[in-house]
């Protein structure tokens, strides 16, 4: 379901599957919060997912909790409904948002 | 003829119920812009139902019923599990940036035109609207 695609300079997670439900969040929020452990930055990279719901979005959150309080998370390449829903519910308050990969490992970088 | 099928009471079936959904839907709804937050709330509607109602119980089924009307559709759900606390689906606010859950009710009013919950006996029937504009 997830591929770590590089570790420095910043860990960068491809989701593999086109969709984050109620059914998958529980193993990617475990997975994700495992690699977000003792790191303060990670990308992940949404470019294959066409749906997430609730669920998603609370493990993003538990994600971002586990980078510790200093910690930021970019979440990158989301599809417009994707995209669309973590600015509904306000999550780009909390975590960058960045239309391609390659534009968030650049924010990282500057 | 209406459009109605059981699913178990799975998190793994969500995914089927909502892609029958939108293929038993009319193409005039599920082309509208509108259509990809009900097609959410209609998923959070059939988990929260899973998850809540008939949690820890795998055995028992989520039926979904569908009525088509012009420029609208109404998706019906059924269970035999707990009821819902009154008021539930009233309001519900949207928890702040950092919480971890309790999105799910406020995605379902959110991407609804409508929504209504009753119990019959024991069932649990919440029915879902959507009205485009215009």
């Amino acid at each position: 379901m997830i591929q770590v695609e590089q570790e420095e300079p910043v860990c960068v997670v491809v989701i593999e599957s086109p969709r984050l439900d109620a059914a998958r969040t529980p193993e990617l929020r475990s997975a994700l919060v495992s690699i977000a452990g003792g790191r303060s930055q990670l990308i992940i990279d949404l470019s294959q997912v066409d749906f997430i719901d609730s669920t998603a979005l609370g493990g993003f959150i538990s994600v971002l909790k586990a980078l510790g309080s200093d910690g930021e998370l970019a979440l990158a390449g989301a599809r417009p409904p994707v995209r669309r829903l973590l600015e509904l519910t306000r999550l780009e308050q909390v975590m960058r948002l960045h239309p391609t990969l390659d534009e968030a490992k650049a924010a990282f970088d500057t | 003829v209406t459009p109605e099928r059981t699913f178990a009471a799975r998190l793994e079936e969500v995914q089927a119920l909502a892609e029958w959904v939108r293929t038993s839907a009319n193409a005039e709804v599920t082309a509208a812009p509108e259509w990809d937050m009900f097609e959410l709330a209609v998923v959070e509607a059939a988990s929260n139902m899973i998850s809540h109602a008939l949690k820890g119980r795998p055995d028992e089924t989520v039926r979904v019923t569908l009525s088509h009307g012009t420029g609208q559709l109404s998706v019906t759900l059924e269970d035999r599990g707990e009821p819902m606390p009154a008021g539930l689906l009233d309001d519900p606010p949207l928890p702040e940036p950092l919480a971890e859950s309790g999105r799910g009710l406020w995605l379902i009013r959110q991407g609804s035109s409508e929504v209504s919950y009753a119990r019959w006996g024991d069932i649990n029937r919440l029915s879902l609207l959507l009205r485009l504009p215009g």
